[in-house]
Parts: C-alpha cells; structure tokens; sequence
C-alpha cells in the first residue's frame, strides 16, 4: 500500500471545518451506521477515517467510500462533531477526479451536465400529463 | 400566509410520478395557497450522488435554480428531501441568499395550514394505520437544519400531518432507507429496506414524501413480492381533500394502493 504522508493534511485542509482532526477514534460513528451494522466487512466509517490518518490515499480507489447512504447518523452521534458525511463526499470528490467514480452515478451527472436532469422523462408520465390536464382536473 | 410562494416540483415528481406533482397542486389550489413556479428549473441536483461526484456542479447547478426561484417570490418550497437538502444547504453557504426561504412543503402545510386542512377534509381516511417515514435528509445534519427549522428536532410533523387525515400513525425509530446505495450496491440497499420495513411491524401502507424514498421502497417491496402500498403524503392528502381517485396518478405505483 502506498502511503501519502500530506494526505491527512489535505483532506483536512479542504474541509471547511477541519473536522477530520478531532477524530480519536472511538468508533461511534461505525456503531451508529447503518451500513456497519448490517455489513462491518464492506463499510467502517472508523476504520475510514484511520486509512485517511496514515496517509492511506489507495482509499480512494476502495469500493467501501461509495457505500456511505450520508444518512448523517455518523455526525449526529459523534462527541468530536467529526462531519463523516464531508468527509466522504470530499474522497468520492477526489476519487471521480482520478477516475475511480462508479458507473452509474457517472453517467447521473452526464445527464444533469448534458439535459439538466438525472431522471429521463417517461413517455407513460408525459401523455398521463396531458390527458389529466384535458380532463380538467 | 404573506410569503410570495415558489413551487420546485423537482425531477422524480415531474418526470416519473407525475400524480406526485398533480396532487401537489391540487392541495395548494384547494388551500388557496398562491405560488408561481419555473418552466426551466432543472434537476435541484441530488444531494448524494452529484455532490459526490462534483460539488462544483452540485453547487453552480444549485445557485442557478435558487436564483431563477428568488426572482419569483420569497419562499419556496420542495417535494422531495433531496430538493430541500441540496436548495437549503446551498442557500446557507449563499450571502445573497440569506433572506430567502427554502422549505419542505410539509413543512410550510404544518406551520401554516394545519386547521384548515382539518376543516377541508371531505374523505377521511379513519381506521387505517400507516408507518410514517420522513426520511434523512428531511432533517439532518440536524445542526444545519436546525438554524432555520428548530421544531424538526423534536416533532415528527409527517405524523402529526398524517393523523390530520383520521388514520393512526406508526413511528419507529428513525432510519434510512438504502436508497442511496441502489446506485452502487444493491444488494446492501435492499437489506438497510428490508430492515427499515420490517420495524414498522404491521401497517396498511407506508408514507413518505421523498420521490426517491418512495421508489425504493416499492422496489424492494416488489422483489420481495409484499403487497404492502407505499404511499406519498401529498397524494392522500389530496384525496382526502377530494381529489378523484383516478386522477391522483396511482397507476404509476408498482404496488396498486388498494386498501383506500
């Protein structure tokens, strides 16, 4: 594993509130997640937060940072007011921008990028629109 | 109620659940709720995954929608917790933004309308028993919300708004849905649904109102073939306003909803 010494230092620096330092490591988050408590083996917010301190940068490439539902029960528990939820948008943030972003959500923000919108309009939704409106609703 | 009103019906309500953005309207006209709305609003965009991917994007895509909302009124108001998630939390980071209003529709209906709705009920829905879920994003960070919306950290107004109706309301301790995983993990998606359905115990049906809630209940619901109807809170509150049966959109459920 290739370890980043900066990387610590970089995540902390774009975070708004360099929350990530107040972290100690107590495992709160990981006991209110969700994901954990269904999954410990695919999602730990703690053991997230630790591969960020050593300098860990190859989570980026991980599939666990895309498990994250940002439910927010992470930072509603945690006695630190470490914001995971941040956290994990910033290293999917970073991730897309080396290349490591999942398909799917890829080709969401094509759409939004491309038409203004994620969800394409279905054929069925459009003529109920017009027919309800006909019948004056 | 003073306030210039906005309506951003958002992409799920106007694209896939069109009932969801008609019995929307048919409450505010019912409630003499006057509201303008955009033609060219787009996506608000999705607090999860377009924030994830690009928060610049997320960001500039947002400000445009608030902008275009601003130039029309004072206040305005979402159907969706995504919406209301991805509008609010941008407005909060905007210094022009600050007089201006973002809000959850159910959210403006329990501050404001809550009597008259009562008074405007002309079908009730007494005897049924839903699970209420106001979902995540509705509500947190909860510190953030909070600076404008205080009263969400200690009521459950999806119930309060729900037994308006007449039924009886079923809280469980609040959880996510999974929805956000069904674009990278499924299968974790439909355990973290499967939980969140099993703790409402036995209900008639389950209400939200979050579009992406409500599809991803009915998904896991569907795979797990269960019968149990998932509902939006402003299509029964439309009905129980008097909105026709046929005209609330129901056929775009996966699960007809036929114990109403």
């Amino acid at each position: 594993m290739r370890l980043n010494p900066y990387f610590k230092e970089e995540i902390s620096r774009e975070l708004k509130d360099h929350s990530i330092l107040m972290c100690y490591q107590c495992g709160k988050c990981s006991s209110f997640c969700p994901v954990f408590n269904l999954s410990p083996e695919k999602f730990n917010p703690r053991k997230l937060i630790e591969m960020v301190y050593i300098g860990a940068e190859d989570v980026l490439k991980t599939e666990d940072i895309w498990r994250c539902t940002t439910c927010y029960e992470c930072f509603e528990n945690c006695p630190q007011k470490v914001n995971f939820v941040e956290i994990i948008f910033l290293l999917r943030t970073k991730a897309t921008e080396r290349g490591y972003a999942p398909k799917i959500p890829m080709q969401e923000l094509v759409l939004v990028r491309k038409e203004g919108f994620s969800v394409q309009i279905s054929p069925r939704a459009k003529k109920w629109r017009e027919e309800v409106i006909k019948i004056g609703g | 109620m003073k306030d210039n009103f906005v309506y951003f019906p958002g992409c799920l309500a106007l694209r896939k659940f069109p009932g969801f953005d008609y019995s929307t309207r048919f409450v505010l006209d019912k409630l003499e709720i006057n509201y303008k709305t955009a033609e060219d609003f787009v996506c608000c965009p999705d607090p999860v995954w377009i924030r994830s991917l690009s928060y610049k994007d997320w960001k500039n895509i947002g400000l445009k929608n608030l902008e275009k909302a601003k130039s029309l009124g004072s206040t305005m108001f979402t159907i969706c917790n995504g919406c209301f998630e991805t509008l609010y939390t941008i407005k909060k980071s905007s210094a022009n933004l600050k007089s201006f209003r973002v809000e959850h529709l159910i959210y403006t209906l329990w501050k404001n309308k809550k009597n008259e709705i009562k008074s405007k009920i002309v079908v009730p829905l007494n005897g049924k028993k839903f699970a209420v879920h106001e979902g995540c994003h509705f509500k947190r960070p909860s510190a953030l919300i909070s600076e404008e919306f205080g009263e969400l950290k200690k009521v459950n107004i999806l119930k309060e708004m729900i037994e308006l109706l007449g039924t009886e309301a079923i809280v469980a301790k609040d959880e996510c849905c999974g929805y956000p995983n069904s674009l990278t993990d499924k299968e974790l998606s439909y355990l973290l649904a499967k939980k969140r359905i099993e703790s409402f115990g036995e209900v008639d049906g389950i209400v939200v109102i979050c579009p992406s809630c409500f599809s991803h209940f009915e998904n896991v619901l569907v795979h797990e073939k269960r019968e149990l109807p998932v509902y939006f809170y402003f299509e029964l509150l439309a009905y129980s306003l008097g909105l026709d049966k046929n005209k609330i959109g129901f056929e775009f459920h996966r699960i007809k909803p036929l114990t109403i």
